[in-house]
């Protein structure tokens, strides 16, 4: 099952971006289909700081396309990018130290935040930048 | 984060500034000479005599030669090197050998020397000597000159007159 | 040896100095931390005011010394203060160009990639000199009767010239306007090449500071204003070259070598000035090179996002159009012969992050001899040999960091080039993963970094206004950091033994994860409920 199926609006029209895009959607759904095949290798610490550090590069590197676009929403939507970030972290803190983690509440998080912010961010930034 | 600031530190440390600019820009003043010297200036662009003779290129020499140099006359023209020469009430206190200017050592030779001396009467002597192929001295200049303090007296070669002249 | 410890104490006293300075003018009005720039701004100030003067000058031998006074007395609220300016401020240059050599020379400023700047420097010293000297040359004053007939002197000595250039100033009668001419036209000449050179000097630099901060400027320009009010510039006695030169005020600033030439020979004093030359231009060879290692880019982990040739403080990271294929636009690209090793790159690369699986921790842009690999296995290490609540990683930069830090017990220290090297999630690392109790951070001052920009952009990325951003769910209570010069080691220790009284006070970290769990599950059953909403 994929966590997050590709839709064609998520792409921005950058070539550099919408790769990225790809990229991570396939890593949170190999993920998930690594912990739900109790594959021996996966461990939830690594793979959230995998998609840490992924995400992290994804938004340094949209804020670039902003900036060179001289889009009028960088704030705010650069806000949403530390937003996430602070809940990725959030997660990893909770099962450091909890070990918790429950793979569906994560699941739902990450598909939600990445439509959300697909819909919202992304989709006016590829309007604008008119590519 | 605002920075603490003490403008009256400032202000010393401008006022410290200035005043060395200011002090260091004018003072102390330097005595290049005392009022009781005066300066004589030595000075001569001369050609040397040529060191060689013409001479006339025998038939050999010729052939050797490639066709559009072939000339009869032989006229090297390296100049011969200067000696120049002051006495000062009959001590010496300038003497130099000077090279004719140029790779080929052809043009002139240039010589160009400040003294400082006492005001006063002194006798000024300078020998002048251009050519290697003879014996001593070619020119001669003796007098004896009056400096009044701080006076530039300038004794130079004139080629025209072919003399040293006090001026 | 002994340069190493005249280095040391020249050093020392540079910072004893400068830190009264700091005090008086606040660090970044510090002059001392702007020699470069005020060297600048003193430039045009001599530019602008030598604009108007040579308006109003001159150039017949007649009357050059008739317009300096006309211009000098006629309207002295203008152009004698003009030409005040002229002057004091030519002094003044030499004097923060000086400073500014022995400064670079004494923290060692020139090592690696830096040569260039170095050596382009040393030209400078000949081009402010040559103009000084030119510029009093044109009053025709007793001072410049003495400068024209000692230079021509001097410069006899060379070979290049058929005649002596003496024999222009024997007497009156030997005067020519021409050679006059010539010498007003090299002073626009000389020093049009000077700022030429100065651009030249400061271009392997990112950022180049020409410009002093304003309060600065004005206060310095204020003083030289005043200083000309005060003691004008003026003409000495008329030239006269019937007449020797006897008592002179000599500019001691440019013609301090010029009472040599009355007891040395002009080739002696030509050996002199050219072995201290010689000597200033090969400092970065003869002297020992440290090591460092240069940055290299892994394209595994490279999208281009730019940030690390945005931080790089010698332009020595450019953008490149991609070459493996990827669809990515850019590749950053190091160019060796630039790098001086400070790491600054691998604190903003967005990759640089220890949460990664250890097999994985390879970031975009990484030290070759200094792996992040290394350092997060450092800090581990570095974490096992604290004990307590007051427990503290502390990162120092190694140009006048750690030895300023005594290990006590309850502290850890992690040298690093330079502070801007750690990227802020390793910050985040310690404090979430309680490796310490509070991270530490010290370097050098913001303003006197010896990598330019490294303390500074530390400080920004702590306080969320530079990227890569230390996360600001980070407690700040956490991190203290102090940005200080070596001198202060003794600050250091106050600071950290109050750093540890406060982390004693805060407790051991509590993270209310009750709370976050909510916030997560609450994010995305509301955005779960939104997610069919047209927007």
């Amino acid at each position: 099952m994929t966590l997050i199926e590709w839709k064609d609006e998520f792409s921005v029209g950058v070539p550099s971006v919408d790769h990225e895009h790809r990229e991570l959607v396939k890593l949170i759904n190999d993920g998930f289909r690594n912990f739900q095949e109790k594959d021996s290798g996966f461990r939830v610490d690594d793979f959230l700081g995998e998609i840490f550090a992924k995400i992290s590069s994804h938004f340094a590197l949209e804020e670039k396309v902003m900036r060179n676009h001289k889009y009028d929403q960088i704030a705010e939507h650069k806000e949403d990018h530390e937003r996430l970030l602070d809940d990725i972290r959030d997660m990893m803190d909770v099962y450091e130290n909890q070990g918790y983690f429950n793979e569906k509440e994560l699941a739902d998080h990450l598909a939600a935040w990445f439509t959300g912010h697909f819909k919202k961010h992304d989709a006016r930034l590829h309007g604008k930048l008119g590519l | 984060m605002t920075e603490k600031r003490n403008f009256i530190g400032q202000i010393i440390a401008y006022l410290f500034f200035a005043g060395f600019l200011g002090v260091l820009s004018n003072y102390p003043t330097y005595s290049h000479t005392t009022a009781d010297q005066a300066t004589i200036k030595l000075t001569m662009n001369h050609s040397g005599k040529l060191k060689e003779k013409c001479r006339q290129r025998s038939e050999e020499e010729m052939a050797k030669l490639p066709p559009n140099m072939r000339v009869s006359m032989d006229c090297p023209r390296e100049r011969s090197p200067i000696k120049l020469e002051m006495i000062v009430d009959g001590k010496e206190i300038y003497k130099e050998t000077l090279l004719p200017f140029g790779l080929t050592r052809d043009g002139e030779a240039t010589a160009y020397r400040r003294f400082n001396i006492k005001a006063g009467e002194h006798r000024v002597q300078v020998r002048m000597k251009d050519d290697v192929n003879t014996e001593g001295y070619d020119y001669h200049f003796e007098q004896t000159l009056t400096l009044a303090p701080s006076q530039v007296m300038v004794i130079h070669f004139d080629n025209l007159l072919g003399k040293f002249v006090a001026i | 040896m002994i340069i190493r410890s005249t280095q040391k104490l020249g050093m020392k006293l540079f910072e004893v100095v400068e830190s009264r300075f700091s005090t008086a003018f606040g660090e970044s009005w510090n002059p001392f931390y702007n020699l470069g720039a005020l060297s600048f701004f003193f430039f045009w100030i001599v530019a602008a005011s030598g604009v108007y003067l040579y308006a109003f000058f001159d150039t017949s031998i007649t009357s050059a010394y008739t317009s300096v006074e006309s211009i000098t007395n006629n309207h002295f609220y203008i152009g004698g203060i003009i030409r005040g300016l002229h002057r004091y401020a030519s002094d003044a240059m030499v004097v923060t160009m000086t400073i500014h050599l022995f400064r670079e020379f004494l923290m060692g400023r020139f090592r690696g990639a830096r040569w260039f700047s170095w050596l382009t420097g040393v030209p400078l010293l000949w081009l402010v000199f040559a103009s000084g000297i030119n510029g009093y040359w044109l009053v025709w004053d007793q001072l410049a009767q003495y400068i024209a007939i000692l230079t021509a002197e001097w410069f006899d000595w060379l070979p290049f010239f058929s005649a002596p250039m003496a024999q222009n100033f024997l007497n009156e009668a030997s005067l020519s306007d021409r050679f006059f001419s010539l010498l007003a036209f090299l002073h626009i000449g000389i020093p049009l090449t000077l700022l030429l050179m100065m651009w030249v000097h400061i271009q392997r630099m990112a950022k180049a500071k020409s410009n002093p901060p304003r309060g600065l400027a004005l206060g310095t320009l204020a003083a030289l204003i005043i200083l000309s009010i005060a003691k004008p510039a003026v003409s000495q006695a008329p030239a006269n070259l019937d007449r020797a030169v006897t008592d002179v005020q000599l500019d001691w600033f440019f013609l301090n070598l010029y009472p040599l030439l009355d007891t040395v020979s002009p080739g002696d004093l030509w050996g002199l000035v050219g072995f201290i030359t010689l000597l200033i231009a090969v400092v970065p060879w003869i002297l020992p090179k440290g090591k460092y290692s240069i940055a290299t880019v892994n394209l595994e982990n490279c999208n281009g996002c730019e940030r690390c040739f945005i931080d790089c403080p010698y332009d020595a990271v450019t953008m490149q159009p991609r070459t493996d294929g990827m669809s990515f636009s850019h590749e950053a690209v190091v160019r060796t012969n630039l790098c001086v090793g400070c790491g600054i790159c691998v604190g903003a690369c967005p990759t640089a992050t220890p949460f990664r699986r250890q097999t994985q921790l390879v970031a975009g842009i990484e030290l070759a001899e200094f792996p992040l690999k290394n350092l997060r296995n450092e800090v581990l290490q570095a974490s096992e040999t604290l004990s307590g609540t007051d427990r503290v990683m502390a990162f120092a930069c190694s140009e006048c960091g750690k030895d300023k830090l005594a290990r006590q017990p309850g502290v850890a220290v992690v040298p690093l080039p330079c502070i801007a090297m750690l990227p802020p999630s390793f910050i985040d690392f310690v404090i979430s993963k309680r490796l310490a109790d509070g991270v530490f951070l010290t370097g050098c001052e913001t303003a006197n970094c010896y990598h330019r920009y490294g303390s500074q952009w530390t400080e920004e990325r702590i306080e969320g206004k530079r990227d890569p951003q230390l996360r600001k769910r980070v407690p700040r209570e956490r991190v203290a950091r102090l940005w200080t010069s070596a001198v202060n080691g003794g600050r250091v220790q106050q600071e950290i033994k109050q750093f540890r009284s406060r982390l004693r006070d805060v407790g051991p970290m509590r993270d209310d994860y009750a709370s976050m769990k909510q916030s997560l599950s609450f994010v995305s059953s509301e955005t779960g409920g939104n997610i069919h909403d047209t927007d």
